[in-house]
């Protein structure tokens, strides 16, 4: 009884020190892996800086008007953002080569299954980019023009305007990438409607008189009055 | 002379009868026979006297006038009316200021004119006065651009005043009053220029004054008792007129940056006639909601200035913005500086150009109310010599417009 025992505990503990032994390496592979990668993508991107700085990247994406990037990127520079994704995906690859190293098989169905799901990502990411863009151009828009027809609350409207862009985009990119399903959908219309809804029973009721002050101020003869005698052409 | 193809059919009949002409003269906003009638009664004694017997050739649009029984008869083969699909010419628009221009130079051409004359604004006695006023240096004098010097009231034609005007003669060193009128005398010489442009160049307001001084061709002005062209509709929203206006002009100079570059200084440009004193004015205009409107754009548009904007006339933009009504002022120096700034973002791209000129709209009315509080119960003459003070401003900073177009990455505080 007592061998048996012995026995079996030598077995299982010779089992698990072979599959230890048989695991090592390649955690040890998949750790010089993301080590390696690390340095190799802080190498890529101090190049790639002195790169994007040395053609004046920033300058020159703005002056083909792509200055609303500057917006998203990190330090307000575009060059750091495209570094910073750069940076990114050469630590994926690295750690895709060392989860490979432990199981070839688990890495080839990640990346498989990565690699069909990767058109949708860059859709999602793609629609929660231009989201964002067209959302501070259009809260700029809308900012400049409220302010220019001395419409009181300018920047809340704006920024009520930026979060229906983006809170809209997002729900779409969701909804492309197959996250959330229904719920995303629902939550979605719940909050627009609910900010649709709220905003009229703000003109409805409780602004209704900060709404006939701001109407008069932009088409009332006062403000006809105060600008009557200046002619600006 | 040129060839009839580039005439529409309609006219050519008449025009290859005709042949030749000394001086022809483009109506493009006559819509009714009676003023035709009052035109052709006022302008055919005056060219007759300035032409003496030499031949005059009136376009006006067909569409508006279309009735041929409306037609005044005319048998003076010295005075012609022709037809013409001409469309009205709207205040500061590039399109149909383009067609006007282009309708009347080709014609002129045709028939070998010697002077051409458009009158863009809205015909009345006082402007069909200005066509033998503007041909006059050209027949006589043989100049090539001709303008209008409309005479100086305080509160119109502010944006030519404060911006047009001192930019226009900081940039290319001519002091030309009305840089961007529609109504204007031109050789043949620089007709010819204009036509080898290209077809709906996008900027053409502003085009003959910046061309003619680009190509060292001599121009000149002629006093007018009006304050503004007659029939400049104001439009209801300020910040969308500023912003065509403005990017139409901004876009001239970055064409012409090889040219203003190297220009110093201004020189006065010959004037012809008399200055004409204006009554002064009464005007009762609401410094306060001028005021107020650029401290609502201090407060939310402050992060969009900032990005065009040199630190320096931020924080006195800011620093304005909290001063008390009485000594509300934005300086010479200050508004010569946001200007060039505001030309350097555009260039630059900076942020969407449209959003860019829009969100100068507070800014341009809190100098027009610190120009307004200083103005205050001054002379003409006074006045005068004060918006000198912010032309003389724009041509001193001008090195740093030129420094900064050169190497915009340079540090400016």
């Amino acid at each position: 009884m007592f061998d048996q025992i012995n026995q079996a505990l030598i077995e299982s503990t010779t089992r698990v020190l072979t599959g230890l032994a048989h695991l090592l390496p390649g955690v040890v592979a998949l750790i010089v892996a993301v080590l390696v990668s690390f340095g190799f993508a802080t190498l890529s991107s101090w190049l790639l800086r002195r790169l994007l700085r040395g053609v004046d990247f920033d300058g020159k994406l703005a002056s083909w008007g792509w200055a609303g990037l500057l917006d998203i990127s990190p330090s307000q520079s575009p060059a750091m953002l495209v570094i910073g994704v750069i940076y990114w995906c050469i630590i994926l690859l690295g750690a895709l080569i060392g989860f490979a190293a432990i199981n070839a098989n688990v890495t080839e169905q990640l990346v498989t299954r990565l690699l069909v799901y990767l058109p949708d990502l860059v859709a999602a990411v793609l629609l929660i980019l231009i989201g964002n863009v067209i959302a501070r151009f259009l809260a700029r828009g809308v900012l400049i023009g409220a302010v220019n027809v001395s419409l009181p609350h300018g920047r809340l409207l704006s920024l009520g305007v930026k979060w229906l862009v983006i809170v809209l985009s997002t729900a779409m990119a969701l909804e492309h990438i197959g996250i959330g399903g229904g719920i995303v959908r629902l939550a979605f219309g719940i909050l627009f409607g609910g900010i649709v809804f709220t905003l009229a029973l703000a003109i409805g009721l409780g602004s209704k008189d900060l709404v006939s002050r701001s109407l008069e101020n932009q088409s009332g003869p006062g403000r006809e009055e105060s600008r009557a005698e200046i002619h600006h052409l | 002379m040129a060839a009839l193809d580039s005439i529409p059919h309609s006219a050519r009949e008449q025009l290859s009868q005709i042949e030749i002409a000394d001086l022809v003269v483009a109506l493009p906003s006559c819509s009714h026979a009676d003023t035709l009638a009052t035109a052709i009664a006022t302008l055919r004694p005056a060219l007759g006297e300035l032409l003496s017997g030499g031949r005059v050739v009136v376009l006006y649009p067909d569409r508006a006038i279309a009735s041929p029984s409306a037609d005044p008869p005319l048998e003076d083969p010295s005075f012609q009316l022709v037809p013409y699909p001409l469309l009205p010419i709207e205040p500061y628009d590039d399109k149909s200021l383009d067609q006007g221009l282009r309708s009347l130079l080709r014609v002129g051409q045709v028939l070998s004119a010697r002077a051409f004359v458009l009158i863009g604004s809205e015909l009345g006695p006082t402007t069909l006065s200005e066509v033998p006023a503007l041909a006059e240096p050209i027949v006589n004098n043989a100049y090539d651009l001709v303008l209008p010097y409309y005479a100086r009231r305080q509160f119109a034609g502010l944006m030519n005043s404060g911006i047009i005007y001192p930019l226009s003669r900081a940039l290319y060193g001519a002091r030309v009053r009305n840089p961007m009128a529609i109504n204007m005398a031109i050789s043949p010489r620089l007709a010819d220029l204009y036509l080898q442009s290209a077809v709906g160049s996008p900027t053409v307001t502003g085009w003959m004054t910046t061309r003619a001084v680009n190509a060292g061709l001599q121009m000149c002005q002629v006093y007018r008792p009006e304050a503004i062209a007659p029939g400049t509709g104001e439009s209801t929203d300020l910040s969308a007129t500023l912003a065509h206006v403005l990017g139409a002009y901004f876009l001239e100079i970055e064409r012409n940056a090889n040219y203003w570059q190297k220009v110093r200084g201004s020189q006065p440009v010959r004037t012809f006639g008399h200055p004409v004193a204006l009554p002064s004015e009464n005007a009762s205009v609401d410094l306060h909601t001028l005021v107020g409107n650029y401290q609502r754009g201090c407060k939310d548009l402050s992060d969009i200035w900032a990005v065009v904007l040199s630190p320096a006339p931020m924080v006195e933009l800011r620093k304005i913005a909290r001063l008390p009504f009485e000594s509300f002022r934005i300086s010479d120096e200050l508004w010569a500086h946001i200007l060039y700034d505001f030309i350097l973002g555009h260039r630059q791209r900076l942020i969407s150009r449209d959003h860019l000129l829009r969100a100068l709209t507070p800014i341009y009315l809190g100098w027009v109310a610190s120009y307004a509080l200083q103005s205050q119960n001054l002379s003409l003459d006074a006045i005068e010599s004060r918006l000198e003070q912010t032309c003389l401003a724009l041509e001193s900073l001008k090195p740093y417009l030129v420094s900064r177009w050169r190497w915009p990455d340079r540090f400016n505080p």
